[in-house]
């Protein structure tokens, strides 16, 4: 018999849970066979160290606790709370939390700077308001104004600029300067409606300056 | 109830009867625990796969069909989830609380005789933890198990014939990493 067959019989021959049929031929091959007697040597080192040292057993306080907290687990998981979930635990509490804060990180300091400015006089009269209808509300501050139009398309824009900057521009070289800013950007907007909410700030805010020149 | 069989026991629970699983929990928790415990080296580690074990035996035994025993079925469920939480393992650190049995393990041995058990049992654990996963298996199986070939072939899907040559390989790697530690010392 080669010798590879006869180590793969080894561990249960030295571990006694060999089949008594085949111990007698094992033992014969051993008494014969240098290679499989050291094989058998260095398997019985094993055992006797794996028989020596044993894990210790967490004992039956430990095992008294297997069952209640399987069935703890068990009824967790058939009440179906939505919490008790781990995708939702895990995954969509920590998503929404952290959406949640995003929202109020940014959401939070426009909603203040709007009611602040909402309680500025001038902001509920601009609202709704065509272009050319600002035109008329800047020219009755009584004070020289000066618009700049962006987008060529807002025809009546466009015809607003000529009566503006050539018939009510201030001729004081201090106030020029100021005057010839640009009260709004207004790009391609229709109507005030639909300026942003920054935009709508910046042209209360130069209208206010402005009145106040 | 306990006297029960447990084909027996799982037909109860196939007709709706939750008692019956509570039986073959008591009556298997040891078992499944010492085969984790072999695996993953660590008691924390032993008792999330023992969990884990009877929370998806729960769920799938209305499904089991008795084409195995339950024994062969629930050591595979065990075997599956110990090598997968090995898995893990290998990726995140276990804190270890062997120490906390250690410390009621054991008799009359002095405090230099526990280290050195300790160390041992330490060397044996981590050349186990080194076996291949199949060596492994094979071997906690067949040595702390000792199941008979047929059915740790049944539990590993696998045929009989290399079972042998795998526990010897396991056996003699467990011995060369002693007697190497033991020769570095």
């Amino acid at each position: 018999m080669h010798t590879e067959h006869v180590e793969n019989y080894l561990p249960d021959y030295v571990n006694h849970t060999l089949e008594e049929s085949l111990r007698p031929w094992v033992e014969r091959h051993l008494e014969t066979c240098a290679l499989c007697q050291a094989e058998f040597s260095l398997q019985r080192d094993a055992f006797r160290h794996l028989e020596q040292y044993q894990a210790p057993s967490p004992g039956p306080e430990y095992f008294a606790t297997v069952l209640p907290r399987i069935r703890e687990r068990l009824e967790r998981k058939q009440s179906g709370t939505i919490l008790t979930n781990p995708l939702v635990t895990r995954l969509l509490l920590p998503i929404g939390a952290g959406a949640l804060v995003l929202f109020i990180l940014f959401r939070l300091p426009v909603t203040v700077q709007q009611s602040e400015a909402d309680r500025n006089p001038l902001k509920p009269v601009l609202r709704g308001l065509e272009n050319e209808e600002l035109v008329d509300v800047v020219l009755d501050q009584l004070h020289r104004q000066t618009i700049t139009i962006q987008g060529e398309s807002d025809a009546s824009a466009l015809l607003a600029v000529p009566f503006m900057r050539g018939e009510h521009l201030l001729a004081g070289a201090d106030t020029r300067s100021m005057l010839d800013e640009p009260l709004l950007d207004v790009g391609m907007h229709e109507t005030l409606d639909q300026l942003s909410s920054s935009e709508t700030d910046a042209l209360v805010a130069r209208l206010v300056e402005r009145t106040d020149l | 109830m306990t006297d029960r069989s447990d084909a027996e026991l799982v037909q109860l629970f196939q007709k709706g009867d939750e008692s019956s699983f509570n039986h073959l929990v008591l009556r298997y928790k040891e078992k499944v625990y010492w085969v984790a415990r072999r695996f993953v080296s660590d008691h924390d580690g032993a008792d999330d796969v023992t969990q884990e074990v009877f929370f998806k035996a729960y769920q799938s035994l209305k499904d089991f069909r008795g084409e195995s025993s339950l024994y062969t079925w629930l050591y595979r469920i065990t075997v599956n989830i110990a090598l997968n939480s090995l898995r893990k393992q290998k990726v995140r650190e276990f804190f270890r609380i062997d120490e906390m049995f250690e410390i009621a393990d054991t008799s009359n041995a002095s405090p230099d005789e526990l280290v050195e058990k300790e160390e041992e049992r330490n060397l044996i654990e981590e050349a186990i933890s080194k076996l291949p996963e199949k060596q492994k298996a094979v071997f906690v199986l067949r040595y702390y198990e000792e199941l008979p070939y047929e059915d740790i072939a049944k539990i590993l899907k696998t045929s009989v014939g290399g079972l042998k040559a795998n526990y010897f390989h396991a056996v003699r790697k467990i011995q060369e990493h002693v007697s190497g530690a033991h020769r570095t010392r």
